[in-house]
């Protein structure tokens, strides 16, 4: 056993002293409690070897210490991985699809022109959905109505007069 | 001794070797003797204490698998055995697990009360069971700690190990034991008690202490 000499520094130095004190006291009858002793453990005979159910609760308990070890260290690896993750996110704008992944970003024209209840009132959205061609026209370019239904001009060309 | 002689007398003892055993356990012996002392009401129960630590120890040596230092695996042992004393009915009629009385002390009859030598032993002898008194009011798992690293010399690494626990824990219940401690000794009777604490402590250079000196642990240096 190592020695520690920053310890009972908290202590007042006469309570200090008083343990100190106690460490270096000597047991009394050393030799009688010896020798009961011996009596005793001759007495109790030889120590009983572990059994098998014994034995299967120190394997146990090996495995159950290997594994909280292993354990650790997936907790270490995940808790880079989510680090390394944040930190990606946080350097890149908070915009982590912005290059053609599946999402789209709030600078994304036709995502807007696409996403259900635009506003075709509007005078921008209204060029935006005749640029993106999916939609009835209802207002001529003054801005005159010219009616919802009007069919839909076809979109094969006429044939050329001959 | 080296740990290819402790692994031998390891082996020597599972296999029934009592001899072995006790050479084993007995550089150990003071430590669990004194360790009692702090769970039983005077040395008598204390020994009979320590004999029922050891003897456990001895039935269980069969499952030591040397994943621990041998002392770390003696001293859990020990230790589970006084907690569980000092929790049974048993226990806390043996344990001096009740309040401090002032002056509720009375000299050991069995001291020679004759010489002036034997008034400072006397004396000094009251003090160190005065003192032991005030730990046993002490809550025993803070208690144990308190033992092991303040009057052992035991680091926080070892007691964490005897104990399984995390050296917070350690240092938790350490910190609280010694408030406990401070308040029961710090008291008007303790600061009575210890305020000749010093002068008791020279004595103990007095020759004739051949005893006492077998079991003195390496001296403390104060930090400047």
């Amino acid at each position: 056993m190592t020695f520690d000499t920053q310890r009972s520094l908290q202590l007042p130095k006469e309570v200090r002293d008083a343990l100190d004190d106690l460490g270096d006291e000597a047991p009394p009858e050393e030799r009688e409690f010896s020798a009961r002793l011996h009596r005793r453990l001759a007495a109790a005979g030889a120590p009983p070897t572990p059994g098998w159910v014994e034995r299967l609760q120190g394997w146990a308990v090996d495995v159950w210490r290997d594994a909280s070890q292993k354990r650790t260290l997936a907790m270490g690896a995940v808790l880079g991985a989510l680090a390394t993750a944040t930190a990606f996110l946080l350097l890149s704008g908070g915009h982590p699809f912005r290059d053609g992944g599946p999402a789209a970003g709030p600078d994304d024209d036709t995502a807007e022109a696409d996403a259900p209840g635009a506003n075709v009132n509007d005078e921008s959205e209204h060029k935006t959905l005749r640029a993106v061609g999916d939609r009835h026209i209802t207002r001529d370019r003054l801005g005159e109505d010219i009616g919802a239904e009007r069919p839909e001009r076809s979109r094969l060309p006429a044939p050329r007069a001959r | 001794m080296n740990s290819e002689q402790v692994e031998d007398l390891v082996r020597r003892a599972q296999q029934g070797d009592v001899p072995a055993f006790e050479r084993l356990i007995a550089e150990h012996l003071a430590i669990v003797r004194r360790f009692a002392r702090a769970f039983a009401r005077g040395h008598e129960a204390a020994a009979d204490l320590a004999q029922d630590a050891l003897l456990k120890v001895y039935r269980s040596i069969g499952g030591y698998r040397f994943q621990s230092s041998f002392s770390t695996w003696l001293y859990a042992i020990v230790r589970n055995v006084y907690l569980d004393d000092a929790r049974s009915r048993a226990g806390r009629d043996r344990a001096a697990e009740r309040p401090l009385e002032p002056g509720g002390l009375d000299a050991d009859p069995t001291v020679d009360t004759d010489a002036p030598r034997a008034d400072r032993r006397l004396e000094r002898e009251e003090l160190r069971r005065y003192v032991w008194e005030a730990l046993g009011t002490i809550p025993a798992e803070f208690r144990a700690t308190l033992v092991l690293y303040d009057i052992e010399g035991l680091t926080y690494e070892e007691i964490a190990a005897i104990e399984n626990a995390p050296l917070g824990t350690v240092k938790s219940r350490l910190s609280r034991g010694r408030e406990h401690l401070r308040r029961v000794l710090c008291g008007p009777e303790g600061t009575r008690r210890l305020g000749d604490v010093d002068a008791e402590l020279e004595d103990l250079s007095v020759p004739g202490n051949s005893a006492a000196a077998e079991y003195v642990r390496p001296k403390r240096t104060e930090p400047a």
